[in-house]
């Protein structure tokens, strides 16, 4: 078993997420059965949601902060291992954008009646995603490998720098805006946050996981291409 | 963000009645985070696979000198 | 002081080119009034305040005619392969870049200077009494703008069918700024002093900074080949 490690960790977190899952849905799969988190008394079931669309959310943000020290990395070590750590990254992190987008309204309509109410976090999470759809866009357009991990540790650092001034614009855009949790939104049931940080968990030792092996992968690519034009050489030589 | 918590003993049914409404939108909100994250999972394994066969190939392909 | 007169050597040689064709600023120019134009028609904006639509129209103009100009910024020099020989000739390539950036500011700066009369001439109103104020905004803006345009434009000229891909990075990246300049001009417009710009006058500097400075760092490592 060579990829032992690996197993592990996916034994783990299959465990793990069975645990959030019925912590959250314990009585809408079986109706005797009472589940861990209480049901939220003005958004009623719908309310769940924010169980996985929270922690994918903080999963993105950490996967694009993870591409952006690989970007620097890169540019001071001129080494591809780093590009394909912030190529991982930034893949996964789309992935989790795409998550919180489309949950995003799925809780919106039900809950404000819109399905895009243009909540300041929402559409700072659709300009993140824009963004590194660019990002993973400008990778194909370059041939040479070493000019496209220059190029996209580039961007990897001029889009993450542009993550907080477009939050505070969204922010400041409207003025006041809808609060749901943090500050000002009322506290937390203790139920509600174990269940939370259980799922915020999972979600990082998931992106933990998808990342090694994404790189890996990456990797192996870069190593394909290599024996491939050696090969290349010697047909020729 | 309160638990609820029935006054009445009749309210009870209603309370639980209402909690089941919208259960369609959690419903497709968690096939979404399922269905993206287990196909990306398929994606890289796939990939990977079928990369580490051909980079197998040309390895032996190299030992044994080229086949035509 | 070598740097600062590679700046300006860089960012003359340019300017000078400009000021003999002008066929940069003018396109520039010219697209942005097409733009205004196209908005007009397309949501019939004849009886509507300008102070509610304007400084939005502005800035899509500019945004999208800023394009043409990047676009314009480093293929001078690509052409005859021009950018290797601007690199051996002075060395330095952040000063290149500020050369570079300063160049597009300048050049972008005199568009805007024909565009935003053009604008008001079209629109009924008077923008003469905020002049100063509204000057302010635009310039801050358009430094953030062409500071962060300036890099992408080197960019984009390396990869193949790069042209494709400047909008995009452009426009996307540029989205925060975009806001804060229609908010700074609609405060600017409504209150006719600069403080009606608020926070979005911090904003435009902010990113400003930040990205003039990021872009300085990053621009020799991006063209080094």
């Amino acid at each position: 078993m060579k990829n032992f490690p690996a197993l592990v960790l996916i034994g783990i977190i299959s465990v793990m997420m069975i645990a959030v899952l019925a912590a959250v849905f314990g009585d809408t799969v079986v109706f005797s059965f009472s589940s861990y988190v209480p049901t939220e008394s003005s958004m009623g079931i719908v309310q769940r949601i924010f169980y996985f669309h929270v922690p994918s959310a903080l999963t993105a943000f950490l996967a694009f902060f993870v591409a952006f020290v690989a970007s620097i990395g890169y540019i001071t070590t001129r080494r591809l291992i780093w590009d394909n750590v912030a190529l991982a990254s930034v893949e996964i992190g789309v992935i989790f954008c795409t998550i919180v987008i489309i949950t995003g309204p799925l809780w919106a309509r039900p809950v404000w009646g819109s399905w895009w109410p243009w909540d300041p976090r929402l559409t700072t999470t659709l300009i993140l995603w824009l963004l590194y759809i660019v990002y993973l866009l400008l990778r194909t357009y370059s041939e040479n490998r070493e000019q496209q991990a220059r190029f996209c540790a580039v961007l990897g650092i001029i889009a993450f720098l542009d993550v907080p001034i477009v939050y505070f614009s969204v922010r400041w855009w409207r003025g006041v805006h809808p609060m749901v949790f943090g500050s000002g939104g009322g506290g937390i049931a203790p139920r509600m946050s174990h269940a939370f940080l259980g799922a915020l968990f999972t979600f990082f030792l998931l992106y933990g996981l998808l990342l090694v092996q994404r790189a890996r992968l990456a990797y192996m690519e870069d190593e394909f291409e290599e024996l491939l034009a050696s090969e290349h050489e010697t047909g020729q030589a | 963000m309160k638990q609820v918590k029935p006054e009445a003993p009749g309210q009870e049914n209603l309370v639980e009645l209402e909690k089941w409404h919208n259960l369609g939108y959690l419903f497709w909100a968690y096939m979404v985070v399922w269905v993206f994250l287990a196909g990306y999972l398929v994606l890289i394994s796939r990939r990977m696979t079928r990369l580490s066969r051909e980079m197998e190939i040309l390895r032996r392909e190299r030992r044994n000198g080229p086949a035509s | 002081m070598n740097t600062l007169r590679s700046i300006f050597l860089v960012a003359g040689k340019d300017l000078r080119s400009e000021i003999r064709s002008g066929r940069n600023i003018i396109t520039v120019l010219f697209f942005a009034l097409v733009v205004l134009i196209i908005f007009h028609f397309a949501f019939d904006l004849a009886d509507v305040d300008f102070t509610t639509v304007g400084p939005g129209l502005i800035w899509v103009a500019i945004s999208f005619a800023g394009i043409l100009s990047l676009q314009s910024s480093f293929a001078r020099e690509g052409d005859r392969d021009g950018l290797s020989g601007l690199l051996l000739s002075c060395a330095d390539p952040t000063a290149i870049y500020l050369g570079k950036a300063f160049s597009a500011l300048v050049s972008l700066l005199v568009a805007e200077a024909f565009f935003l009369p053009a604008a008001a001439l079209l629109f009924n109103t008077d923008l003469r009494p905020v002049m100063v104020p509204l000057a302010t905004v635009v310039v801050i803006h358009t430094a953030g703008y062409v500071a962060v345009g300036t890099l992408f434009s080197a960019m984009t000229l390396k990869v193949r069918r790069g042209h494709l891909l400047l909008p995009v990075l452009q426009l996307t990246v540029t989205i925060p700024l975009l806001m804060s300049a229609v908010k700074a001009t609609s405060g600017v417009l409504v209150t006719g002093t600069l403080a009606g710009a608020g926070i979005w006058l911090r904003v435009g500097i902010v990113y400003d900074i930040i990205f003039l400075v990021a872009a300085s760092l990053l621009f020799e490592p991006l063209i080094e080949d």
